[in-house]
């Protein structure tokens, strides 16, 4: 019990996908100007993850290692395409305001990260909580993004009118380039913290397979 | 002619895939410590990207669509991409070995590329046509490989500068970015 | 060996392939009906927005959009208690991030009754608030961006932080809603029959540009100008008691993204008597349908040079659209001045 509150926390804060690994970012800034858009985001992309890491952790001795790699992407796609359906069918407003990110989803780092980074070497249950684990990881970080943003953007929160209507919203924090400042901002408080908790030892090397070249340069490992 | 040079401004400058749109973050931040390896990892997309679309394209309106299997979509278009970029890795590998040591060495980053599937699904929503849908491609990847670029050339100078601490490593390259994106900004005037 | 190897691979990447396939085909096929469903309630809800007393929504197809990158999805005519209220049309058109779609209504007296945004894809909180029920343009009054269209007369004005409310940092994505409200309106109000939304409708008459003549006959020799991509639709001559006083013509030619034509008229001494622009497909070239840009040519030689900015002001909102009008009323004044001096009418 221990080790999978362990693996879940692991996702959630010690390897947070956003923040630590840097990856998935592309779909956390575009969507996060609104705290609904955010959270609908975060809910479509852990059912994606729990789903397929469920999936190929279940069936993991019957995936060849030579091809396990067109298999994720064919279990990935299946999800996506099935979430994509059912919010088209049941939150179409969220579901429109978040265009091409839904789709985009099969190719979230996070989504192949972990599947092939982890649930297909463990065991059901460990699989099934680090989804979750990394899913609510990736949703909290862009509900932190969406709230300032809305905040600061529009003066709301969920729809909500928060601040003074003599509050002038600035539209900057909902412009790209204030996606790019909230999220940098962010991120320098998350190491600021990070770096004082370790209190000088050096954290381990983060590195991830699907945005960088691994170090030796070679193709055949990546 | 007027549409197609609309659609390549818009696609290249106005609505920046990077910049604007948010979409190939990853590879933006993972492949621009150094000038050569991001016009390399650039061209790559470009390359695949404008291949992917003339693939995509005649799927989705000669196989999926008059046969009802829109849902099939996003499978079929990664699984294309996929193995469109083993193809182009064997290829290059096997007749053009020097272009496959300038560009190969990014093909497996790319079919987890967003950028590319992103593109070939704009275009079906856009409802571009065929040539359309070449010129959007086109446009989008050298979006990308200018972002990739500008990028590039900042880290340069900022390896040598002095960047408060917590704003070390990736903070201050979003902080960058974001400063890049606000000249971009000014793009959006150039189409009425 | 290695053969069977390779054969066994593919057929387990088969196997994958087609349960994944057709799992999905299941999902579909229960989700479709949802989806659909939800869309015609979508339509229906959106229908009733529009004309909130119609009974009822009989399908017409007589409405026709007049530009290619518009399109009509589909027509209704609302029934009210006596005879039909009005036209509400499902449009979609171009924006920012992707196709926008929209349901417009126009009653039967010409004042548009409403705008639903059903579809836009445009960046969230920004192009996105075209769609949202709390987004208001104008925060004292509670209306909402679609919402200020409702009450519109087809004939005021159409023109963006002017006439229409931007949405704050969407100027792109209000052009291209206002763009599709009013072509919705033109093609209605031609289904309906109510006097144009442009004034230019009103009247192509050669008389109205040539006032000093008594008489106004069709030229048998029309006009012919040397200027390229101007052509010269048909020519008339002005006569007073007997004698020529003046020519017109109805010329046509390219313009900023659409064409342009005009009525022009010229007195025998060459100075234009009227102007009218009669039509102009420009996707931002309404504004120079209004008659106080056409008057402004009244009265100038057309031997002189006329230029948008030094003796031609531009209609507001549409700079290149009035240069291409300007340009073609020179080129057909010239022509006009040509065929006057050479006698050939």
């Amino acid at each position: 019990m221990k080790r999978l509150f362990g693996v879940f926390v692991n996702g959630l804060i010690v390897e947070n996908p956003l923040f630590i690994i840097m990856i998935g970012l592309c779909s956390s800034m575009a969507v996060t100007t609104t705290v609904a858009n955010g959270i609908g985001m975060g809910v479509a992309l852990t059912f994606v993850l729990l789903m397929s890491e469920f999936i190929i952790s279940l069936f993991r001795n019957l995936i060849p290692d030579s091809i396990r790699m067109p298999i994720f992407l064919i279990v990935i796609a299946a999800f996506t395409t099935i979430m994509d359906l059912e919010m088209q069918a049941y939150f179409p407003v969220l579901s429109k305001s978040m265009g091409v990110f839904i789709p985009l989803v099969v190719v979230n780092c996070i989504v192949m990260g972990r599947v092939e980074a982890f649930s297909s070497k463990q065991p059901v249950l460990d699989a099934v909580f680090d989804g979750f684990g990394m899913g609510i990881g990736y949703t909290w970080v862009l509900i932190a993004l969406a709230v300032v943003r809305e905040l600061l953007g529009n003066g709301t929160l969920l729809g909500r009118q928060i601040m003074p209507l003599s509050f002038t919203p600035m539209i900057f924090f909902i412009l790209p380039p204030g996606g790019f400042l909230v999220f940098a901002l962010w991120m320098a408080a998350s190491n600021d913290l990070r770096r004082r908790l370790l209190a000088g030892r050096k954290p381990e090397p983060t590195q991830d397979s699907c945005c960088t070249l691994p170090d030796n340069g070679s193709a055949e490992k990546a | 002619m007027t549409d197609l040079i609309k659609i390549f401004v818009a696609a290249f400058l106005i609505n920046n895939i990077i910049l604007m749109r948010f979409i190939a973050l990853c590879s933006y931040i993972g492949m621009t410590s150094d000038v050569g390896q991001s016009v390399g990892m650039g061209l790559a997309v470009t390359f695949v990207t404008v291949m992917a679309s003339a693939v995509t394209w005649p799927i989705y309106y000669w196989i999926l669509k008059p046969n009802g299997l829109e849902f099939l979509e996003i499978l079929v278009f990664i699984v294309v991409i996929a193995a469109l970029v083993q193809l182009v890795e064997f290829y290059l590998k096997k007749s053009v070995p020097t272009l496959y040591h300038a560009m190969g060495i990014y093909l497996p980053l790319i079919t987890t590329n967003c950028a590319i599937l992103a593109v070939t699904f704009d275009q079906i929503t856009s409802n571009y046509n065929f040539v359309q849908s070449i010129v959007f491609a086109v446009a989008v990847s050298l979006g990308y490989l200018l972002a990739m670029l500008l990028l590039a050339g900042v880290r340069q100078r900022l390896k040598n500068s002095l960047i408060p601490a917590f704003m070390m490593d990736t903070p201050i390259l979003y902080l960058t970015t974001s400063i890049i994106a606000v000249a971009f900004m000014g793009f959006a005037g150039l189409i009425k | 060996m290695k053969r069977w190897q390779m054969i066994k691979l593919g057929l387990i990447l088969a196997v994958y392939t087609i349960v994944g396939c057709v799992g999905l085909a299941f999902v579909y096929n229960s989700t479709s009906k949802t989806i659909a469903q939800r869309q015609e309630a979508d339509l229906q809800a959106g229908l009733r927005e529009v004309f909130p007393k119609a009974t009822g929504f009989t399908p017409t197809d007589t409405v026709k959009s007049a530009s290619p990158t518009i399109v009509f999805d589909a027509a209704y005519t609302a029934n009210g208690p006596s005879g039909s209220l009005g036209i509400a049309v499902k449009v979609h058109g171009p924006s920012y991030g992707g196709p926008t779609t929209l349901i417009v209504g126009v009653s039967t007296d010409g004042t548009i009754t409403g705008v639903k945004v059903l579809e836009n894809k445009d960046t969230p909180g920004l192009g996105a608030n075209a769609a949202s029920p709390t987004y208001y343009v104008d925060k004292a009054s509670k209306t909402t961006f679609p919402g200020q269209f409702a009450g519109k007369k087809l004939t005021d004005g159409f023109v963006v932080k002017q006439d229409v409310i931007a949405i704050t940092s969407a100027t792109i994505t209000s052009r291209s809603i206002t763009n599709l409200v009013q072509a919705v309106g033109k093609a209605a109000s031609e289904v309906l029959g109510i006097g144009g939304s442009s004034p230019s409708t009103s009247s192509q008459d050669p008389r109205a540009v040539l006032p000093t003549a008594d008489t106004v006959r069709t030229s048998s020799k029309p006009a012919t100008s040397s200027v390229p991509g101007v052509s010269i639709l048909e020519t008339s001559v002005g006569t007073k008691a007997g004698t020529i006083v003046g020519a017109s013509a109805k010329a046509k030619a390219r313009s900023y993204d659409g064409d342009v034509t005009v009525l022009v008229g010229v007195s025998t001494d060459g100075t234009i008597l009227g102007v009218q622009i009669l039509e102009c497909t420009d996707s931002q070239g309404s504004p120079i349908l209004a008659p106080e840009f056409a008057q402004q040519f009244v009265g100038k030689k057309a031997n002189a040079p006329l230029e948008v900015g030094t003796n031609i002001d531009a209609a507001s909102g549409a700079t290149s659209s009035s240069r291409g009008a300007t340009a073609l009323v020179k080129a057909t004044a010239d022509a006009l001045v040509k065929a006057l001096v050479g006698g050939g009418l």
